[in-house]
């Protein structure tokens, strides 16, 4: 077989140079700096961006583990003896850009110091941890800019009292500049009771006001507590959104700490729940914990964990620690079912105490507090409603929550949140995901939305210690065959592209050949993932294999699922996308992947969290073990087609994490021959003469009413919430396709500039 | 990977049965011969396809790796191909 590597992509790259760097004497000959003069120039201006060699090497070096550059980014070297606490620290203070097996780069922004802040870290314990650590002496720049980004947090702070949103601050003088901003100040809402500023003023009794440097000790700190007048006003509940944005770094700049004192809190009920003495969080769920309960208050925040990392631990034990009435906020029905499951397999908590709100259960908890599982769309959802369910949503809108958990945060866009959280009054948000990107960007909202990532694990340790399986992913290079690549660059059939080369013989000999290989030789379970529904269809007819999509009846789920489980003929599965979140398939181990949403990067890492829950045994999974690798993601693509980039893009994501992709060029091996199908040409003339009669929307992606929602998953399509699905009357950003077609704008209008170019290319196109 | 081997034909055949009496014309074409994988042929043949009948520059389509066409093409064909390459690869942007 032919191997070759790509990915794991040198750590060094083009930075984004901050606004705040101004001063900095390189940035004349950033990036922007287009003028080019023959070959070597992009040498010279590749190696100056990056060039700090003038940086002054400490004595001792060798023994820290970190290079920090004037740039904001920080490389860390992850075989060094510190590495473990350097990790832990950089993780809190900075974002990892991309994380290879040997070598971390992060990145120092204003949001991540933001998070530092939140999470109890002071400015000068940042850059004095970070000057011991690192290399070289701290470059001026980096230390301005902590300074300058952290100067003005925590000072003012965001308090749910009683139903009611107060902006709090020690410093009268900040609130009148916050209310000086107009969306402030139109959020305002004044109430009667106000002195001369118009501010109600408290004794913040309990509750420590102020900046860090004021936290000197024990005794002071009580005393200052005292003293300290809280001044605050009111907002409008529906502006706090717009308000928290304002103060963010890139606007007002003082961002708004929002903390949960819990255990003081005697206005809201107790929640009567501990964690099971067989619930043992991994020391990685332990961490991202301690940062959520830093100082004993609770912080609302994202916390990162790869599929299979036990999210729903960490969010069972978030809200066993706070034990207030807890919102959990699921995709869909399944995994309402499967977090009520959790929650009673982890904790305590009483069976009423516990009760799922999805369309086709209305459960309605007794007592004064509970946990109340349900779905983004149910809160969300604008149209009318059942009488049940309307005094279900009137409930949960005027109970105070302790804690808003919400899983899988990606996915879900903005201006649902926006309605959630305007819906839902909440001390405490805590946000769970796998993956933190989106196509669209949106990815940053959430920063204000919900509050800054806490902790983000780092996959490759994961796999390491044996957490989550190790995983073998590989890119199988199919040619396409001659009769199918005149048809694909045929004008006429641009519309059947994608059936084109998801369709070719090639392909499909691939898969067939690799379905066999590990059903017959390794005795693997194997899902195939195809987003088109022809080449589903076409693929599982002929392998003779069972298939699962958007229409099929949640009763033949079930059975094919339960069969795939137990039974030893039934090996191999084909998935559509409805398979690529919530289904819950822990005997698989292996992905093929024959086609795919344009350039998802998220959903090929979802697709990849499918397999990445460990299997077999700890020893044999460490390293060093039995076996290297224990489970295989193969991502099957057709040479010179639009393919190939998509490909690359979606993996990305999984390539900053540390995963490298195989580049697997000979398969099926020749020797095969007829014993695969599709080996004679008339057999092949038959499948394509298939694919260009089909109809063009027969070909195209599955398009379903609501993807990853209760109404295409459980086979409740009576329920109120599909008409206005119907009518595209909600939930379009959060539809694949939608983000798809940004994909393809983006192959056109590509840089073709060749300035622009990487400079990898400028080069060759230099050459021609 | 594509690749362009330039062969000049040279003036192939001389009659070599003049002295017989035969008279054979032989035309001669000057061209440039290409040789690439199978894909790229019919990237190629789909090229000259799309272009006006004046324009069309395939003298001969010799087997599926392998083209003979006009000789003032060569650069057009390489930087289409050069094109339709770096329209499927990705480059993460920086």
């Amino acid at each position: 077989m032919g191997y070759g590597e790509k990915g794991g992509r040198p750590p060094f790259k083009k930075f984004k140079a901050y606004s705040k760097f101004q001063d900095d004497p390189r940035k004349g000959i950033v990036e922007d700096d287009d003028v080019f003069g023959g070959d070597d120039a992009y040498d010279d201006d590749e190696g100056k961006t990056k060039d700090f060699s003038k940086l002054e090497l400490k004595q001792d070096h060798t023994n820290r583990p970190l290079w920090a550059c004037g740039n904001g980014r920080i490389f860390l070297e992850t075989f060094s003896p510190l590495y473990k606490q350097a990790y832990d620290f950089l993780i809190a203070i900075a974002e990892p850009v991309c994380r290879p097996e040997s070598m971390h780069e992060y990145n120092l922004t204003p949001h991540s110091l933001y998070a530092a802040v939140s999470v109890g870290l002071e400015t000068e314990t940042v850059i004095s941890v970070l000057n011991k650590l690192s290399k070289t002496k701290l470059p001026k720049e980096m230390i301005k800019f902590i300074h300058d980004s952290t100067a003005n947090y925590g000072k003012v702070k965001l308090v749910l009292k009683k139903n009611r949103y107060f902006i709090e601050s020690p410093f009268p003088e900040v609130l009148k500049t916050l209310l000086r901003d107009d969306t402030i100040s139109r959020a305002r809402i004044i109430s009667e009771n106000v002195n001369g500023d118009g501010f109600t003023i408290s004794k913040a009794a309990g509750e420590i006001e102020g900046t860090h440097d004021e936290l000197l000790n024990e005794a002071e700190v009580a005393a200052v507590a005292e003293e300290k007048e809280a001044h605050a006003f009111e907002i409008d509940p529906s502006q706090v959104e717009n308000v928290k944005q304002r103060c963010l770094p890139n606007a007002l700049n003082y961002p708004m700490l929002e903390e949960y004192d819990f255990r003081n809190d005697t206005v809201n009920p107790d929640l009567d729940m501990e964690l099971k003495p067989q619930a043992q969080p991994r020391p990685y769920q332990e961490k991202s914990l301690s940062k959520m309960f830093g100082n004993g208050r609770a912080r609302s925040g994202i916390i990162v964990l790869p599929c299979g990392a036990g999210k729903s631990l960490v969010g069972v034990s978030a809200a066993c620690r706070i034990k207030k009435s807890c919102l959990c906020l699921a995709t869909n029905a399944v995994s309402v079912d499967q977090w009520a499951f959790q929650f009673k397999l982890w904790s305590t908590i009483r069976e009423e105490h516990i009760c799922r709100f999805t369309s086709d259960s209305k459960e309605r908890f007794r007592g004064n507090a509970g946990v109340v599982v349900t779905t983004y769309n149910m809160v969300a959802f604008g149209g009318k409603r059942s009488e049940e369910s309307e005094k279900i949503i009137e409930e949960i809108r005027n109970r105070e929550w302790g804690l808003l958990l919400m899983d899988e945060v990606h996915v879900v866009p903005a201006h649902m949140f926006r309605k959630v959280i305007s819906i839902t009054k909440s001390h405490c948000k805590l946000g769970l995901t796998a993956t933190l990107v989106r196509e669209d960007e949106r990815i940053t909202d959430l920063n204000f939305l919900i509050g800054p990532k806490l902790y983000e694990a780092n996959w490759l340790d994961l796999v390491k210690g044996g957490f989550i399986a190790n995983v073998q992913c590989a890119e199988v290079w199919c040619p396409m065959t001659k009769e199918f690549f005149a048809e694909y660059l045929k004008k006429e059939n641009s519309k059947k592209r994608q059936a084109l080369y998801v369709m070719n013989p090639n392909k499909f000999r691939a898969c067939e050949f690799l379905i066999n290989y590990h059903e017959r030789a390794r005795g693997d379970k194997i899902i195939v993932f195809a987003d088109n529904l022809f080449a589903l269809t076409e693929y599982a007819m002929k392998l003779r294999k069972p298939m699962i999509y958007g229409a099929t009846s949640h009763v033949e789920r079930t059975k094919i699922l339960q069969a795939f489980k137990t039974s030893k003929d039934v090996n191999t599965i084909f998935l559509s996308k409805v398979g690529d979140n919530s289904i819950d398939i822990p005997e698989a181990n292996v992905i093929i992947q024959i086609s795919s949403h344009a350039g998802s990067r998220r959903q090929e890492a979802q697709r990849l969290g499918r397999i990445l829950r460990a299997k077999g045994k700890l020893q044999d999974r460490m390293a060093g073990g039995k076996e290297e690798y224990n489970a295989f993601f193969y991502s099957l693509v057709s040479t010179d087609t639009q393919e190939m980039y998509y490909s690359t893009k979606r993996q990305q994501f999984l390539i900053d994490q540390g995963y490298s992709f195989k580049v697997i060029t000979s398969l099926p091996p020749s020797d095969e021959g007829p014993r695969l199908s599709y080996y004679h040409l008339e057999d092949q003339l038959a499948l394509l003469g298939k694919v260009l009669s089909a109809g063009d929307d027969a070909v195209g992606l599955e398009q379903l009413e609501e993807d990853a929602d209760e109404i295409a998953l459980h086979n409740a399509r009576r329920s109120h919430g599909s008409m206005s699905a119907m009518s595209g009357a909600k939930g379009m950003v959060y539809m694949e396709y939608s983000t798809g077609r940004k994909g393809q704008g983006q192959i056109k209008s590509k840089p073709k500039d060749p300035a622009k170019r990487h400079f990898l290319f400028k080069r060759r196109y230099g050459a021609t | 990977m594509t690749c362009l081997d330039k062969y000049l034909l040279r003036e192939a055949l001389k009659s070599t049965f003049s002295s017989e009496g035969y008279n054979i014309m032989v035309n001669a074409t000057k061209g440039v011969f290409i040789s690439c994988d199978i894909p790229m042929a019919q990237y190629i043949i789909n090229m000259n396809a799309s272009l006006p009948a004046s324009d069309k520059f395939i003298i001969h389509v010799l087997d599926n790796t392998h083209i003979f066409v006009q000789p003032h093409v060569e650069v057009m064909i390489r930087s289409q191909i050069a094109k339709f390459r770096e329209d499927n690869t990705y480059v993460k942007p920086t």
